[in-house]
């Protein structure tokens, strides 16, 4: 723990030093003095603009070490935040120089315009159109598939568009070194790409798996089962998650993220549980046992195995959040393991419950208790019924003081959101709640 | 919660930007 905050820590250090060493271009070297303020203030939001959308790229590249200390949600919700935070610098700088400079204006006129306006102009419009179709990719319907390629061609070229504006005004670019520092921003995000779409891929051509069997459960749920080919299998922690691919090459970019359902105690039979949601899940079922699957993981921190100080659980699933979940049980009961456990599942109804059966043959393995909290009961149903609400969580939460259980919940975005608001009316600490997100798109 | 985290850390990055970027314009146009 206190490692991980450590290396929090010097990630943003080093993340605001390189977002920010542009701006020392402005400050030493050959460059052109007595322009005034608002010139300057337009010059400094570009190139620390450019600074932070490098970082993107590095941000994105699945690094792991980056992602330890604070879990890929927490990444892809900063890389969403400062996207926008990127857009509107771009956007500030040439719209603080056509408010105060007539000549400015004219430098959007593309088709007179010198080619170093051509590629800034030709830059902000591919910012925006990427950044648009991520915020509005389901209004759009753009599927998750295509938008991921275009997310990533449009980045690079608006990336590659933006360097060669600022080389080509090349005001504070003068001299060899500066240039050469310009050109290693360049190469911070060609080799994060490379990392990502060939060294990743590259990996998992050479560690493939095979179906076993695409096994269906209650409530529209498949338990996709696989095993290595030629290779030991992956090591994961229980809780985490991993990215696959199947029917395509691990290079085409067609890899949807999924958590761990088996346990973390058997790497040769990994399995995932996987719902029928959208364009891929849908397919899940038409796996045949001996076809080619590509996993890229671990990764995420939603695991009881990330901190040392647990005496007992409160697991709270929601739909397919059971996947992660029973990962933990399963991984707990091959390690023998007595801590007390209570899980609240919610389903839609009693027959949509998936690993029910399961889940009961765990309760006598286990201290565990399972609360089926149901949205549309059977009749003569006398279990929880309606959402997980804060009196249902009181009922349930041990009561210790100091606490020393830790909350797991995975689940619909709405349902983690209410759990987590009611845990924290509940005075749980902070610190002791885990939730794991599925929009990392 | 954990997005509390990522909205702080950005917002923290915003600032620190934003005052960077103002300063070193105001020392540049002198």
């Amino acid at each position: 723990m206190q490692n991980r905050r450590r290396a929090g820590v010097l990630w943003v250090v080093l993340y605001l030093a390189l977002a920010l060493a542009p701006l020392i271009f402005m400050l030493v070297g050959e460059r052109p003095t007595g322009r005034e303020f608002v010139r300057e203030l337009s010059v400094a939001f570009g190139f620390v603009g450019i600074g932070v959308m490098a970082l993107h790229f590095v941000l994105t590249a699945r690094i792991a070490a980056i992602k330890a200390p604070f879990g890929s949600d927490v990444v892809y919700y900063f890389h969403h935040r400062m996207a926008i935070v990127t857009l509107a610098l771009w956007l500030a700088h040439p719209i603080l120089l056509i408010l105060r400079f007539d000549w400015a204006l004219a430098l959007l006129n593309v088709f007179q315009a010198p080619w170093r306006a051509r590629f800034g102009v030709a830059s902000v419009v591919v910012i925006l159109v990427l950044v648009g179709i991520s915020v509005w990719r389901e209004k759009l319907k753009i599927e998750y598939v295509n938008w991921r390629i275009w997310h990533g061609i449009l980045a690079v070229l608006a990336m590659a568009a933006v360097m060669v504006h600022a080389y080509m005004v090349g005001k504070y670019l003068g001299t060899p070194f500066k240039r050469a520092l310009w050109l290693g921003y360049g190469g911070l995000c060609l080799a994060a790409v490379a990392y990502l779409r060939v060294y990743k891929p590259w990996q998992m051509l050479r560690h493939p798996y095979r179906v076993v069997e695409a096994k269906a459960e209650r409530g529209s749920v498949w338990s996709l089962v696989l095993e290595p080919v030629g290779h030991h299998g992956i090591q994961f922690e229980a809780g985490q998650f991993a990215w696959l691919t199947a029917r395509h090459s691990p290079f085409a970019v067609q890899e949807h993220p999924f958590s761990f359902a088996s346990s973390a105690e058997n790497s040769e039979r990994v399995s995932f549980a996987i719902k029928e949601l959208g364009d891929f899940t849908a397919t899940i079922g038409q796996l045949q046992p001996g076809e080619t699957i590509y996993i890229d993981g671990p990764y995420g921190i939603f695991s009881p195995d990330s901190y040392e100080d647990i005496e007992s659980y409160l697991l709270i699933a929601g739909g397919v959040g059971i996947a992660p979940m029973m990962s933990i049980l399963r991984t707990m009961a091959d390690r023998g393991e007595t801590k007390p456990v209570v899980l609240l599942y919610g389903s839609r109804d009693w027959e949509g419950a998936a690993y029910r059966e399961e889940l009961s043959d765990l309760e006598k393995q286990l201290d565990l208790h399972v609360v089926h909290v149901l949205e549309l009961p059977p009749e003569g149903w006398e279990g929880e019924t309606g959402f997980v609400t804060r009196e249902m969580l009181a009922r349930y939460l041990p009561n210790e003081r100091p606490p020393r259980y830790h909350v797991f919940i995975c689940g619909p975005t709405g349902m983690l959101n209410a759990v987590e608001a009611a845990l924290l009316q509940l005075e749980v600490p902070e610190r002791l709640i885990h939730a794991e997100r599925f929009d990392l798109a | 919660m954990r997005h509390r985290i990522a909205s702080w850390l950005s917002w923290a990055m915003t600032g620190v930007i934003l005052i960077a970027a103002v300063l070193v314009a105001l020392i540049q146009s002198g």
